[in-house]
């Protein structure tokens, strides 16, 4: 495919790289810090009480989780 | 007993899909694992200006609660069926969707996780999906391997598999 954009050096295209890198692992710390608040809301455990009450309408049987 | 295999190997575990701009599926397994299964927005893959930005999802694959005594899931066969169904469930409301799987190597085992995503993919589609492996390399020397699934009928799909392709590769070669 021709473009005409001038071809990247590979110093430039290593740099697009870590900035990729950098980033994907920055957007990933912030969502994990946002996680734990999330699986452990009531919220989050009311959908798994209903999720283990269809599978188990199905015939899966998901133990309780313990307390 | 093949046949109790097969209908096992067609069960699945009913999901949740929960809303939030990381469009997080969550399922719970009989070993008692949760998983999460997110298509978290990746504008910035190929550049946040890109004509695909809007396209692009980091397909992520994690424990979200482990209420069983064991360390790591056992295998558990319904698993791989019910991470097919996810993914198709996703495509089906956004069929252009870019995924891109990107194996952590922050302890060494992206290769173990790439191995089990393979086995995993097996179960989706493949009159639907297409993939592209690579492995994406820093400047520190750490490995990335690196999946990228498309819908086959992406009329988009020869351009993207080849943008991906120079970005990542442009690199490699040079090593």
């Amino acid at each position: 495919m021709e473009t005409n954009q001038k071809p990247l050096t590979p110093e430039e295209r290593q740099a697009n790289i870590d900035r990729f890198i950098k980033r994907w692992k920055e957007e990933r710390a912030k969502a994990d810090a946002e996680f734990e608040a999330r699986v452990n809301s009531p919220a989050y455990q009311e959908m798994l009480k209903e999720l283990r009450k269809k599978n188990a309408a199905r015939g899966i049987v998901i133990p309780e989780p313990k307390v | 007993m093949q046949r109790e295999e097969l209908s096992s190997q067609n069960q699945k575990y009913d999901f949740e899909f929960l809303s939030g701009e990381e469009n997080t599926y969550s399922f719970q397994t009989r070993n008692e694992f949760v998983y999460e299964v997110l298509f978290r927005p990746t504008p910035y893959l190929f550049g946040d200006t890109s004509l695909y930005a809007n396209f692009v999802y980091e397909l992520i694959i994690r424990v979200a609660r482990n209420n069983s005594s064991k360390q790591s899931p056992p295998f558990d066969p319904l698993v791989a069926p019910t991470i097919a169904e996810i993914f198709t469930d996703f495509y089906i409301k956004a069929p252009l969707t870019i995924a891109i799987y990107i194996c952590d190597s922050s302890d060494n085992r992206q290769f173990v996780r790439q191995a089990k995503f393979n086995r995993w993919f097996e179960y989706f589609d493949k009159d639907d999906f297409t993939k592209l492996d690579d492995v994406i390399r820093d400047s520190e020397g750490n490995r990335y391997p690196v999946s990228l699934i498309l819908k086959y009928n992406n009329p988009h799909r020869k351009a993207i598999f080849l943008a991906f392709l120079e970005l990542i590769e442009g690199y490699n070669h040079e090593k």
